[in-house]
């Protein structure tokens, strides 16, 4: 059910950006687009369906760990 | 992408919200209990030293964001791998501040579920992205003095029940917790601030940023003293120690009669405003950093696939409130260093030292 709302929101977003990105012809632009929303909808189907995804903090509270242990 | 400009006094204006986003209710140097003011005036001398530095760089680059400013010190290569750390801290941090924010909306309306607050919050948040820094700013016009307002509002309800003995013993300081809390005080938030390099750029005319910056952090700094202040005069020894959200805890406190009760709802809405410009801000700079990054024409197609980023991470990172309150005090500080002290100040020694290249708006 989640995925499903998921899906409906990033539906919405594709109907949302993608004429105005058609109309002004601008390849790079696309490109980048569907990059970001790609990753975005991975991320939120992976979170939801409950896959491990890596927390950014864990590395971060080491990497200051380590910096605090050269002191 | 953003022609946008923006007036002085509304950059100062938009810095103070800015600072006040999150901080209003988790208060800067919270670690020093009944010396938090002291941690404070450390922390808004240190913020003014980073601001001035801030400053100067932007003033050497005018009309030129971070990302541009990153390109043209480091070269190509180099100049965006630092962009791409700072497009990270500056999405972390938007990530955190969602967190942070839902966390005390929940407070109110505990049945709601996270992500939909969330969802929506970072809606309202790109819907004022997308229209630009102009928007947000003359948004923060009405709502940071609405806010001014309403916290001498507070406050003056408070006086019955303040207690300026809670202030004493004055003397007794205990200086390791003291240092902590006055980089903490410095880190989070005026430290930030060096989210303002993506936004100097639209300041409108010749004027040097350094006296905006300077105001934008005083204000601000004067109004966490009001805070803190009453905080420590209504709430007394147990502030800082047992309570995530003091602020909350002391506003609660007041009741005059049974006329004026329940003036938390109105910190609810300090908080959500002043959250909601910051948020913007954040937004505004990842999405504009990324489309010039990248390159593209424009940076609002990015805004919404970001947010979902955000939402994301937000959600991922931390199981519990305390968690936050664990990373704020002991990991933030040290992890705000590199980016508001270390580049920064690389930065302008040397595009000090490469002056001439750089002014006719060449790449080292």
């Amino acid at each position: 059910m989640n995925v499903l709302w998921i899906l409906i929101a990033f539906a919405i977003m594709a109907w949302f950006e993608i004429p105005g990105l058609l109309q002004n012809n601008e390849k790079r632009d696309m490109y980048i687009f569907y990059g970001f929303y790609t990753a975005a909808l991975l991320i939120s189907i992976l979170h939801v369906l409950g896959v491990n995804l890596p927390n950014p903090i864990n590395s971060i509270e080491a990497g200051v760990v380590s910096f605090k242990n050269l002191f | 992408m953003d022609y946008s400009k923006i007036s002085p006094l509304q950059f100062a204006i938009l810095l103070v919200s800015f600072l006040l986003g999150s901080s209003l209710i988790t208060q800067p140097g919270l670690l020093a209990g009944r010396h938090t003011w002291l941690a404070l005036i450390i922390g808004v001398v240190a913020g003014l030293l980073l601001a001035w530095g801030f400053a100067v760089l932007a003033n050497r680059f005018p009309g030129k964001t971070l990302v541009e400013i990153n390109d043209l010190v480091y070269g190509a290569y180099m100049g965006k791998f630092i962009s791409i750390l700072y497009l990270w801290f500056l999405l972390h941090l938007a990530t955190l501040v969602l967190h942070h924010l839902c966390d005390f909306i929940t407070i109110i309306v505990p049945h709601t579920p996270r992500v939909v607050l969330m969802v929506f919050l970072l809606l309202v948040c790109a819907s004022a992205a997308r229209c630009g820094v102009e928007v947000i700013a003359r948004c923060s016009l009405i709502l940071v003095p609405l806010t001014f307002i309403a916290c001498l509002f507070i406050t003056t309800l408070a006086t019955p029940i303040m207690d300026f003995k809670h202030f004493l013993p004055i003397s007794h300081i205990d200086v390791a917790k003291l240092a902590m809390a006055a980089l903490g005080a410095s880190t989070f938030p005026f430290a930030e601030s060096v989210a303002f390099l993506m936004v100097a750029f639209a300041i409108s005319g010749r004027a040097h940023p350094k006296k905006a910056w300077t105001a934008g952090i005083l204000i601000a700094g004067a109004m966490f003293a009001i805070i803190t202040v009453r905080n420590i005069a209504v709430l007394g020894p147990v502030y800082g120690i047992f309570l995530n959200f003091p602020s909350h805890a002391a506003v609660r406190t007041i009741e005059l009669g049974e006329v004026l009760t329940r003036l938390d709802l109105l910190l609810v809405v300090q908080f959500l405003t002043m959250g909601f410009l910051k948020l913007s801000v954040l937004y505004y700079g990842v999405a504009l950093g990324t489309a010039q990054l990248f390159k593209i024409t424009s940076y609002k197609p990015v805004i919404l696939p970001l947010g979902a980023i955000i939402v994301n991470l937000s959600l991922l990172q931390f199981r519990s409130f305390q968690e936050l309150i664990n990373f704020a005090e002991n990991t933030f500080p040290f992890y705000t260093i590199p980016f508001a002290i270390i580049i920064p100040l690389l930065t302008l020694l040397i595009s000090s030292w490469r002056k001439p290249p750089i002014a006719q708006g060449e790449a080292l």
